[in-house]
């Protein structure tokens, strides 16, 4: 839009200028007319030399938005409640309270996405007594935003459960793990490696519509070196219940556990 | 108000009367005088050269950055030995071992931000440095060939238990309390009997019961909290607060398990940032009022009261429209100019599994020296670039480039895959290892001015960032006897995998920056013989208005 610029400033003397009367109130020609400019003509050329953009000039959330949602649930995840799944699949389960979807409305310079969570993992150290062979568990937690992972949010956890196996049979050709060192307290080093995860990431230029952040966690079975079937080990049974004793044995499979204390998520747009 | 048009046109020999004239005029004088909205203006309020109040968006009034550094028993780069027990200094907060929410107040320090605030969403961002006192490694004995105790606290055996979160207003935000809210929270050991009934137990499934998880376990780590919060109108106060979560089952049976008298904890650098996202701010405009009145039975028609009395000062406040002439929220996101000065971000994953080690020295605290030796025999001294092993692929931001006056909030993550250093007892022919757990990494956030030399930059103080080698080896992994076939300790068995989460915030509120500027991410280690891997790392950095 221009200026507006009178088509008649109506001397004295003259007749009154119906034209001109009537462009001064509306027109269809640029710079004419203080019913027809403001109709969505107003620009940066009409704006007065002291104008800036006041806060309460701008819509809420026309300029920034944000968004969090949560979970303080108390949940722990074994390996073996994902069901197995022998294709070892890198994108595996999301987990509840560390996922957001939000929809922006117009097109975003700037998105800041955070999340955060507290986490306890049971993952062990494995090793065999007599050879010196070792494995470690895994843990993993994969960021996805809008199904594309992003792989330097790639987070693991640190190895908390020692754990020392025996072979549990003295024959020439043992097969049997035996679970050497148990009773709980030698083997669980969790308490000491409780994290909190705090993690920011910016995208720019993030088009209007959906967008949604997913963190899943990967937490396959656990083996031992390099053999193909769950590690299982011998384990007596006063590791298990008041009346049990360490000669009875009993089978047992190892497993991996992750447990998530309060988790968020954020999203903070900027036009 | 929305789009006006004429309720008629003016033909000649029609009849002039007050009304008509009235209305002619009116309706745009109304309209201009603070009911401008949406749908007046043009897309061109999008552009740069609109001026915007730095407060149109958004207001970042609530900053509170304190460094307070650590105290060490040694002095020399290389040597700083661990963090002095006996000396307390005002910055410090001493955390109480309650369970009362405690603000980290000392008599120096005022850490709260309080502001005023319309209608709006607090983004809030805050950092907190802790430490559990009695680091000592000399402090255990050598035993089962391992040291079994280093720690006066026995923080290489027992967690710290700690809780922060977030207060708003006197309300504990939940979704930010840094762990469980049952505190006796126990998971089970996954360690499962295939068959639970085959053996003379208890009926139905059993588990080997875990250990209370339900605070943070480290001795030594930079905590980062964030959370966005509704906020009504008025007053808002923000806070972080901690408690001592009381342990309802140690690791170590041997020891009470409550808290001694010298079992302190320490808060160090802290900072809290606030933005406050407007939803319905506060008036900040004057109205204006520009008139047109009406025209009266016989009132004569003539230049002054046609022109200069209605349609100049009309034309006049549409030809220079004044602040009060818009309507409150007025403006939609194609009317506003971009909302930030700049920002950018940078990433980088080294390995899943691996990344490249450092050993350089930590300089001293308020020291910026920095070092471009990232591992070496002959460690550098001095602050290093986190980088790959090649010394690239840095975790910096380059020629981030504003040019007005702003704050600019850096905000940085590295998975610290491991910190590691060995301490060793020879004992006969043998010779006794366990990982040390007084070894110290330490992590800064710095900038400098695009150009400048590799060694040239600026730290922050008050993002410094430890985290000690809390998980160490275990008792077994040693070259001795009876696990003859392993040869050292295993430094897969004491893989930390921490996130060190850093902020800091860049004041050119008075001064705007001279030219584009770097921002990187930092660390080094306190002592000879330590080692910290980075596995991946990222660094975001926003411009305010």
């Amino acid at each position: 839009m221009a200026t507006i610029v009178p088509s008649t400033t109506y001397p004295d003397g003259s007749a009154i200028s119906v034209a001109g009367h009537n462009a001064n109130i509306y027109s269809t020609t640029s710079g004419e007319g203080i019913f027809s400019e403001p109709n969505g003509g107003i620009g940066v050329v009409n704006l007065g030399a002291s104008f800036s953009i006041k806060d309460e000039h701008v819509m809420s959330e026309e300029a920034t938005m944000a968004r969090m949602d949560s979970s303080v649930i108390a949940t722990d995840i074994y390996n073996n409640a994902f069901g197995v799944r022998d294709d070892q699949d890198a994108s595996y389960v999301p987990i509840a309270g560390l996922s957001e979807r939000v929809f922006f409305p117009y097109d975003m310079s700037t998105v800041i996405w955070q999340w955060s969570f507290f986490v306890a993992g049971w993952i062990p150290y494995l090793l065999q007594y007599q050879t010196g062979n070792w494995d470690t568990g895994e843990a993993q937690f994969r960021l996805f935003i809008d199904g594309i992972e992003h792989s330097a949010f790639r987070r693991k956890l640190p190895i908390s459960g020692d754990l020392v196996i025996d072979w549990a049979d003295t024959s020439s050709s043992p097969t049997e793990y035996e679970l050497q060192y148990s009773g709980g307290t030698s083997i669980n080093k969790e308490q000491n490696e409780t994290l909190w995860f705090d993690i920011s990431k910016l995208q720019k230029n993030v088009s209007k519509g959906y967008h949604e952040l997913v963190v899943k966690l990967y937490l396959p079975r656990v083996v031992f070196s390099g053999e193909e079937d769950e590690l299982t080990v011998q384990a007596g049974t006063a590791d298990f219940a008041t009346n049990g004793s360490e000669e009875d044995m009993i089978e047992c499979t190892v497993h991996q556990r992750v447990t998530l204390g309060t988790r968020n998520v954020r999203c903070i747009a900027f036009k | 108000m929305s789009y006006q048009f004429p309720k008629r046109v003016l033909r000649t020999g029609d009849v002039l009367n007050p009304r008509d004239l009235t209305e002619d005029f009116a309706p745009a004088a109304d309209l201009v005088s603070g009911k401008l909205n949406a749908h007046n203006f043009n897309q061109t309020l999008g552009s740069p050269s609109v001026t915007v109040d730095r407060r149109a968006f958004y207001s970042v009034d609530g900053v509170l950055t304190t460094p307070v550094p650590f105290h060490w028993t040694g002095s020399t780069p290389g040597a700083f030995g661990y963090p002095d027990d006996t000396t307390i200094d005002a910055g410090m907060f001493q955390l109480q071992n309650n369970f009362e929410w405690q603000a980290l107040n000392t008599s120096v320090l005022d850490f709260s931000v309080a502001l005023t605030t319309g209608t709006a969403v607090l983004w809030i961002n805050a950092y907190v440095q802790y430490l559990w006192f009695g680091f000592n490694p000399a402090w255990g004995t050598w035993s089962q060939n391992v040291l079994t105790n280093q720690h006066r606290n026995y923080a290489s055996q027992s967690p710290v238990n700690l809780q922060f979160a977030l207060r708003v207003n006197g309300n504990v935000v939940e979704e930010t309390i840094t762990g469980i809210d049952d505190i006796t929270y126990r998971a089970s050991v996954p360690i499962k009997p295939e068959d639970p009934s085959a053996y003379a137990g208890l009926p139905g499934p059993q588990d080997l019961l875990g250990r209370q998880i339900s605070s943070l376990g480290p001795a030594c780590l930079p905590v980062r909290l964030g959370a966005c919060v509704p906020v009504q109108p008025g007053d808002q106060l923000v806070e972080v607060v901690c408690r001592r979560v009381p342990f309802t089952d140690r690791a170590y049976g041997s020891f009470f398990p409550g808290y001694g008298q010298y079992d302190v904890v320490f808060m160090y650098s802290r900072q809290i940032h606030v933005t406050e996202l407007k939803m319905f701010p506060v008036d900040s405009v004057t109205s204006v009022e520009v008139s047109a009145p009406a025209f009266s039975d016989e009132a004569p028609l003539s230049q002054a009261t046609l022109y200069t009395q209605r349609l100049q000062p009309i034309v006049s406040a549409y030809n220079s429209i004044d602040v009060g002439s818009v309507q409150r929220g007025a403006l939609t996101h194609s009317q506003v100019p971009s909302t930030l000065l700049d920002s950018a971000t940078t990433e980088q994953l080294y390995a899943t599994d691996a990344g490249p080690i450092f050993n350089n020295y930590f300089p001293g605290h308020n020291d910026d020296t920095v070092t471009t030796t990232g591992f070496s025999g002959a460690p550098g001294t001095g602050w290093k670039l986190i980088t790959d092993a090649s010394n690239n692929n840095p975790v910096r931001i380059t020629g981030f480039t504003v040019t007005d006056k702003c704050q600019i909030l850096v905000l940085a993550n590295l998975r610290v895959r491991n910190i590691s250093a060995l301490l060793e007892q020879t004992s006969g022919d043998e010779t006794l290892y366990a990982g040390n757990f007084a070894a110290f990494a330490l992590f800064k956030l710095m900038w400098q001015y695009s150009g400048s030399g590799p060694t040239t930059w600026n730290g922050v103080e008050a993002s410094t960032g430890m985290v000690n080698n809390f998980v160490w080896w275990p008792r077994y992994d040693v070259n001795s006897s009876p696990i003859g076939a392993v040869t050292g300790p295993n430094l897969q068995a004491g893989i930390e995998n921490v996130e060190v989460a850093l902020m800091a915030v860049l004041d050119f509120t008075a001064t705007a920056p001279t030219g584009p500027i770097n921002l990187g991410v930092f660390g080094s280690v306190a002592n000879d013989g330590t080692n910290y891997q980075i596995s991946a790392g990222n660094i975001i950095a926003l411009a305010y208005r």
